[in-house]
């Protein structure tokens, strides 16, 4: 009986031993740490800089040198265009090469989604049905045909007539989607060479943020297309437009070439053509990358920290376009009620979320409009992190004990939530420390979505990503409900919301649609109707030889990039 | 009955160590402490059963509350020695506290499971034909399934959790126990003793309960040892897939399956619940080769 013993004792020590093994010894891991915390620094102080340094460049425009203005830039991509006539095309890789041929009359600034003039030099409207464009002048196709207003009223009827005979069968689902059948183009008529008219069946601000639209409302160049017939836009045949750059080539799923228009009325870009090479393999993208045979590469979210420790790749942020974020059923009890909703908004330590789930790609949110996004409203904070107050606000709720309820989360991944049931977990930790209960749930996502549109969900997770950078495409697609009437989705019910989501939608001047919005967003942040948990960028990565870029939204910049070698 | 009919009717079966008759169960100590599978796995349970009882004295913990983002996925440290998972949590108390979890899954499926399994051997084995039949083309059936397929196919039904998660474990380890009982009951049925309590008229459910199935105990209990560390495995396998205890419980099997996507930048929240579910299943699986040894009347006491 006796003889164990010593076993055991020894053993027990053996235990403890390799505990010791496992865990390094005292001292080492904190150095560790300190080396780790160093390295992801620096890695971030240089992407800074090197932004910022770029954003010098493009202000003081600093000009290559001469033998620099020659450059093949070679884009590496994971898939062929589809079709680059840019009216029915609805992929983002037909997209990214027709908007370099074919430009629309307006487009958005750049690091905001305020519309600028580009083919149309300005507009005018009384009551944002009637529109008057002054187009720019002198300004032709690569074929030397002129651009005036008979193309844009070509352009448009070819958008808007299902009859028009050169629509050679093809859909043009992206002028009916954003359009549609009520709020669409009621008549377009040419006031002289540069002016013309478009009247509008409804009201609409919105109309410039949809026309701005840049890969898919171009302008394309009515001879050529009724030359060519049905070729127009496929590989067997052109494009033709008035862009910085001109098609060469395309070569079905292998590369597209366009080459520099030196008569661009933007003057002539800097880049001598652009090649845009289908790679379907994420490895292999990111491997020509790293080599150099490609200039800029889509690349996979999980090759992006590989992409940032490598020193010659530059991994920029975009302007975020998208919004993750929590909804509540307001209803029911007990999120009918205003401090509850506060109570939550305060129970979570929200900016922390970000560091763990999104990395570098991911800024805490303060509002529910990324700053990009017209009526962004500057002066909103997000609910600062205190548990002490959630607790006096579901005290004065008359729930001093907290509650229980079902918080469903996302079955997929999305950019506003690439990891949503940790992400759920976190949450529903901070808010079990103020003794809210959440019974984490989720279910398929066609059925998520649905149970979500009918109001099943007392609390939920979902995002939102903008379709043209328009305030309407934003916050009136979520708050905006018939007077009166809330929509089942969150029963969030505002009249006062509701109403200038409608004034937003008619207001022509732009000053005045932003104060219209920022107002919007205050009252809804005051309501405490979402919890903005995120925005999300979007990342472009290029090679550090590529010089002028800008971290622009939904475009690419292409007339301005250079390569330094 | 009394004493001295139960020694007649069923005689000690560790008689076979005739030298110093001390009764099965007291031999069988002796032999399992002798063997170093036995030390080794004993020594291992007891630790593992002490840290799942101290734990939540020594420690109260509410996984409910626990989270500190701003230190998420610290590698191990003095105040963390195994590191923090994603939520900023300690690693070595979830672990710990996972034992509890772990050894609860273990426990109550093999009860469940014995019981059920002992029950259907003992029937099919004692009353044969068509009951037996009966009883063990349903416990072929189930064998036919694959086991984490059959339990995926519970989970999927009844939805994830550990309750359920323990029922589909238990239903997957029924047919082990039915067959051990009915080859043991099948055997014993025809032993003199047996026989001699039905020839005097002895009750079926009293024969079957007091004199086959002490005598079955030997096999079972090994059984039952082994069983807790499958079932632990099996249970870990399926908190991996999503389908068994649900977050924020701190289950192994979870854990690993939570670590999976950072084992490049954070194997420590791989590593430490994967040795914790090894050492656990490992010392009952040692302690169930132990016991195998040292409840066999044929092997002798070496000392």
């Amino acid at each position: 009986m006796k003889r164990w013993w010593p076993v055991l004792s020894l053993l027990v020590v053996l235990t403890m031993l390799l505990g010791a093994c496992a865990t390094p010894a005292p001292g080492a891991p904190q150095v560790v740490k300190e080396t780790v915390v160093v390295e992801k620094e620096v890695v971030q102080t240089q992407i800074v800089e090197k932004i910022v340094e770029r954003e010098v460049e493009v202000e003081s425009d600093v000009t290559p040198a001469p033998e620099q203005l020659s450059g093949t830039f070679i884009v590496g991509r994971g898939g062929d265009s589809v079709i680059l006539d840019i009216g029915p095309a609805t992929d983002g890789e037909s997209w990214r090469v027709s908007q370099e041929v074919n430009e629309p009359l307006v487009r958005l600034e750049g690091t905001s989604t305020k519309p600028i003039p580009w083919l149309a030099e300005s507009w005018e409207t009384e009551d944002s049905q009637t529109w008057i464009f002054h187009l720019r002048q002198g300004v032709k196709f690569h074929n030397g045909n002129p651009f005036n207003a008979e193309v844009v009223a070509w352009n448009i009827d070819r958008w808007k007539n299902p009859d028009n005979e050169y629509r050679f069968g093809r859909a043009f689902e992206y002028y009916d989607s954003e359009f549609g059948e009520e709020t669409g183009i009621e008549s377009v008529e040419v006031l002289d060479d540069y002016t013309v008219k478009i009247t509008l069946m409804q009201p609409s601000a919105v109309m410039l943020a949809k026309l701005s639209l840049t890969g898919v409302f171009g302008m394309v160049d009515p001879q050529e297309v009724m030359a060519q017939g049905d070729k127009y836009g496929t590989a067997a045949g052109t494009i033709v437009g008035t862009g910085p750059f001109k098609f060469v080539e395309w070569v079905p799923d292998d590369h597209i070439t366009l080459e520099r228009n030196d008569d661009w009325w933007g003057g002539p870009p800097r880049l001598a053509r652009i090649i845009f090479r289908s790679i379907p393999d994420n490895s292999a993208r990111f491997a020509e990358l790293q080599a150099g045979t490609v200039h800029q590469a889509d690349l996979a979210q999980t090759d992006l920290p590989a992409a940032a420790a490598d020193p010659n790749l530059t991994i920029y942020q975009t302007p975020p376009l998208s919004t993750g974020y929590i909804a509540f059923q307001q209803c029911i009890e007990p999120f009918d009620k205003l401090e509850v909703r506060q109570a939550v908004a305060h129970a979570v330590d929200w900016a922390a979320l970000i560091e763990p789930f999104y990395g570098d790609y991911g800024e805490a949110a303060q509002s529910f409009q990324p700053p990009a996004i017209l009526g962004h409203n500057p002066n909103i904070k997000q609910y600062e992190y205190d548990p002490e107050k959630a607790k006096e606000l579901l005290a004065a709720a008359g729930l001093p004990d907290g509650f229980e309820t079902d918080f469903w989360y996302l079955p997929v991944i999305r950019g506003y939530f690439p990891d949503s049931k940790p992400t759920a977990e976190a949450i529903a930790a901070d808010l079990a420390k103020v003794g809210i209960k959440v019974n984490l749930q989720t279910e398929d996502w066609g059925a998520y979505l649905d149970d979500r549109n009918n109001g099943k969900f007392p609390m939920w997770m979902l995002g939102w990503g903008s379709d043209n950078g328009d305030p309407d495409n934003y916050l009136g697609w979520h708050f905006y409900h018939p007077i009166g009437e809330p929509k089942a989705e969150d029963c969030y019910a505002n009249d006062k919301v509701a109403e200038l989501i409608i004034q937003g939608r008619v207001e022509p001047d732009l000053a005045k649609r932003e104060a219209i919005y920022q107002e919007a967003e205050q009252l809804i942040h005051d309501d405490a109707a979402r919890i903005s948990v995120v925005w999300v960028p979007g990342t472009v990565v290029m090679r550090n030889e590529v010089k002028g870029y800008l971290p622009v939204v939904f475009r690419s910049w292409y007339e301005n990039l250079w390569l330094a070698k | 009955m009394t004493a001295d009919a139960q020694t007649i009717l069923s005689p000690d079966v560790g008689n076979t160590t005739a030298r110093r008759s001390r009764g099965l169960f007291r031999d069988a100590w002796r032999r399992l402490l002798a063997s170093w599978n036995g030390r080794i796995g004993l020594t291992v349970v007891t630790l593992i059963v002490l840290l799942a009882i101290l734990a939540p004295i020594i420690d109260p913990y509410d996984a409910r509350t626990d989270s500190n983002l701003r230190m998420s996925r610290k590698p191990p440290s003095i105040e963390h020695p195994f590191g923090t998972d994603r939520l900023g949590r300690d690693m070595l108390r979830r672990i710990i506290h996972g034992t509890r979890v772990s050894l609860s899954v273990g426990v109550v499926v093999v009860f469940l499971s014995g019981a059920v399994g002992i029950l259907l051997g003992l029937a099919a084995g004692y009353f044969g034909r068509g009951v037996d039949t009966v009883i063990m083309r349903i416990m072929d059936v189930l064998l036919a399934f694959p086991g984490i397929l059959l339990a995926i196919a519970i989970v999927a039904v009844r939805g994830p959790g550990l309750g359920n998660t323990m029922l589909a474990v238990a239903i997957v380890g029924i047919p082990g126990y039915a067959r051990v009982t009915r080859s043991m009951v099948l055997s014993l049925r025809e032993r003199d003793f047996v026989q001699a309590a039905e020839s005097v008229g002895v009750k079926d459910d009293r024969i079957m309960f007091r004199h086959i199935l002490p005598n079955s105990l030997s096999p079972l209990i090994v059984q039952a040892t082994l069983g807790v560390g499958g079932a632990i495995l099996f249970a870990a396998a399926l908190g991996f897939l999503g389908l068994g205890a649900q977050p924020p419980t701190p289950e192994w099997g979870a854990m690993i399956s939570d670590g999976i996507p950072f084992l490049q930048t954070s194997p420590h929240m791989v590593f430490f619940p994967g040795i914790a579910i090894m050492l656990t299943v490992l010392g009952f699986n040692l302690l169930g080769d132990g016991l195998r040894d040292a409840l066999d009347p044929q092997t002798q006491v070496h000392d």
